[in-house]
This record gives C-alpha cells, sequence and structure tokens, in this order.
C-alpha cells in the first residue's frame, strides 16, 4: 500500500467538516486498495488450472 | 460490478451525495475483487489461509513431527508421508519436537533426566529456547519468528510468547498454571488450571476465552489453524480429541482406542495418537480416514504437529 491508514475524523460543533484535501486522501485510500484487490488475481502456473467461481478462484492441477 | 476509477477532487470541492456514492461503489468493487481472487483448494491442491496469506501446496504433501520410544529411549522425527527422519539433539537425554512452520520445528531436549530446555532446529543447527531464571522450559508452538512454550519459573508454570528476542508471559486469569500450546497469526492456544481443573483457552493478545468441552472434567486446546482448535477433552473418565470451530465440538475417537489425543491441524488434517490395546501410535486424520503413524520398530510412536 502506498497510502497510511486513514485517520478518524472528529465532529465539531458546526458539524463535521471535510476538506477536499481529506478527502483525497480517502480517494487515494480506496484506488490504493482497488489496486492491491487487483493485483492480488491468481494467476495460474505450469501445470495448474484456475476457475473464477462465486466463492473464489478454485485452483486444480492439470 | 466494476466501477470506475475515482477523480480526485479540486481545492474548494466538497462532499456531495454523488462523491459518498462513489467512494462507496468503489470500495465495494474492491471487496468483490477480493472476494472473487480468494484462493480455494481444487482436485490435488491444499491451501492453508494464514495471517499472512494463502501458502499453496500439493495435497498430500505434509510434514508431521512427533516423537517414537525405542528401547525407552525418545527419538524425535520428521516424516513426510512415507520416510521418517531422526531429529536428535546432539548430546540430550532424548528430543521431543512438538511444533513445526516450514522448514523451523521446535521441541523440548532434556540435557538429563527429568529436566527441560527448549530448541529450534532449522533443519540443520539447534538453537536453545530458555525462559529467563526457567528450570523447566518447553517450545511447544512455531508460525513464522513466534514460538509459544511453557516454562516454569520459581515453581509457577507459565505460558510464553517468543519473537525472536523477547519474552512476554502468559498468564490465564485466576489459573494456577498455565503454559501456551499453538499459534497462529495473533491467537494462541494453551491449557489453563484453574481451582485444579484444567480448561483448554484461546487468547488474541488481550482477551482470554475458556474452551471447555461440554460435560468434559478436563479439556486441553492443543493447536489451532484459523478459526479451528483441537485438544483433548476427558468425558465420563473417557480421553477423547475434538475439533472445535468456535461453536461446535466434533469429536475425534480412533476406532477401538481408549486414548485419543488430537494435537496439531493443518487445514483439514489433524494428527494426534490413540492408544489400543495398550499401544500407543499416531494417526493421521483427514476428517473421515484415519492413517496409522508408526515409526518402525518403536514400542511408542506420537504425532504431535503437521504443517
Amino acid at each position: 500500500m502506498k497510502t497510511r491508514e486513514l485517520r478518524p475524523i472528529n465532529p465539531t460543533p458546526q458539524g463535521v467538516g471535510i476538506s477536499a484535501e481529506y478527502i483525497n486522501s480517502i480517494i487515494d485510500r480506496i484506488e490504493d486498495l482497488v489496486q492491491v484487490a487487483e493485483s492480488q488475481k491468481p494467476i495460474a502456473g505450469e501445470g495448474i488450472n484456475i476457475q473464477y467461481t462465486a466463492i473464489g478462484a478454485v485452483i486444480k492441477t492439470g | 460490478m466494476i466501477y470506475p476509477k475515482l477523480d480526485r477532487v479540486r481545492n474548494g470541492g466538497k462532499m456531495s451525495v454523488e462523491l459518498v456514492n462513489g467512494l462507496i461503489k468503489r470500495t465495494e468493487y474492491a471487496a468483490d475483487l477480493l472476494k472473487q481472487y480468494k484462493c480455494v483448494a481444487g482436485t490435488g491442491i491444499n491451501i492453508k489461509q494464514r495471517y499472512d496469506g494463502a501458502t499453496i501446496g500439493s495435497a498430500g504433501k505434509y510434514r508431521i513431527v512427533g516423537i517414537a520410544s525405542i528401547g525407552g529411549q525418545f527419538i524425535g522425527y520428521l516424516y513426510n508421508g512415507s520416510t521418517f527422519t531422526n531429529i536428535i539433539y546432539p548430546g540430550a537425554f532424548g528430543t521431543i519436537p512438538l511444533g513445526i512452520d516450514s522448514q523451523n520445528i521446535v521441541g523440548n531436549a532434556p540435557p538429563t533426566a527429568g529436566t527441560f530446555q527448549g530448541f529450534l532446529y532449522n533443519g540443520s543447527t539447534f538453537i536453545n529456547i530458555n525462559f529467563p531464571g526457567a528450570g523447566l522450559n518447553t517450545a511447544i508452538g512455531i508460525q513464522g519468528s513466534s514460538i509459544v512454550g511453557q516454562a516454569i519459573v520459581d515453581g509457577v508454570s507459565r505460558g510464553y510468547l517468543y519473537n525472536g528476542s523477547t519474552f512476554a508471559s502468559i498468564f490465564f486469569p485466576g489459573a494456577s498454571s498455565t503454559n501456551a500450546r499453538g499459534i497462529d497469526g495473533a491467537n494462541i492456544v494453551g491449557i489453563a488450571t484453574v481451582s485444579g481443573v484444567s480448561r483448554g483457552y484461546l487468547y488474541n493478545g488481550s482477551t482470554f476465552t475458556s474452551i471447555i468441552y461440554p460435560g468434559a472434567s478436563l479439556t486441553s486446546a492443543l493447536g489451532l489453524q484459523g478459526s479451528n482448535i483441537v485438544g483433548q477433552a476427558t468425558v465420563g473418565g473417557v480421553d477423547i480429541g475434538y475439533l472445535y470451530n468456535g461453536s461446535t465440538f466434533t469429536n475425534i475417537i480412533y476406532p477401538g482406542a481408549s486414548v485419543t489425543q488430537a494435537f496439531g491441524i493443518s487445514g483439514s488434517n489433524i494428527v494426534g495418537s490413540a492408544t489400543v490395546g495398550g499401544v500407543t501410535i499416531g494417526f493421521l486424520y483427514n476428517g473421515s480416514t484415519f492413517t496409522n503413524i508408526i515409526y518402525p520398530g518403536a514400542e511408542l510412536t506420537t504425532a504431535y504437529a503437521i504443517n
């Protein structure tokens, strides 16, 4: 992950204010998460067969 | 469902319903990907989900450690399903391997009769693992660089977690005796004696949860992987093995055995020992079938851990 863990925000008497900078931190963090998730895709090597199903990537020999 | 990449907001931009929904959908997209890419074992494959990733290997490939008694002398062994390899701490009274993770094996090797000294063996070198000031030491479980075990200091037994440089003591609240037997990620299982009665426990680094087999006079928690814990319970005076998934206990009873103990678990494989007709043998149980593990020529074999 390139980004750091997001810090929680605190309410103020005026309500919750979020700066554009902080919104972009959230966006960057989510895009980082998407990139990590995409990179976790199992790729079949020699002698391995992979089927992508609703319960996950089923890995078999052959 | 694929949701397009989010655009960064300009200076002065505000949070809108549209933007919040975009964040939610993009997050759900990432969650879907992680679910879709979860590795599931198919034919010929064994997958062990760990806190630090998924170990993928060929089904049927495993490594088991245990002990065999030949002429009253304990010999440690490593067994791969076809071949036994001796594990002998040089000069020790006996060698008792109790835990295994990858190439690393932990256990105890008494320098003399009645003593215990913990060790870590990496396949070529033995390193002593001894809690400072302890009279008796046993290293029992290992995962990565974390080792759990038991140390007796001033006559009091404690569990410990050793990270390669520092020992942290583990005391079950109110217990007169505690030991630590198995580790997986932040979770540790072991045995605690409270008011003279032994119980299993699960410790997540901050909270202890008792593991007590219903109706048992004694319960031990001896090994774990993920949410699955194996151990031994004494029910009606009979010792049985069990598998506990966090809500349900399933009995593990070797056919015809007077005593069954389940010591270790890896994926769907469980190892332990069974006493049949007065003879103790090791076993590998895959959830439906028991396979005997008997060291050639031994009068006793026990299987303690599997990886």
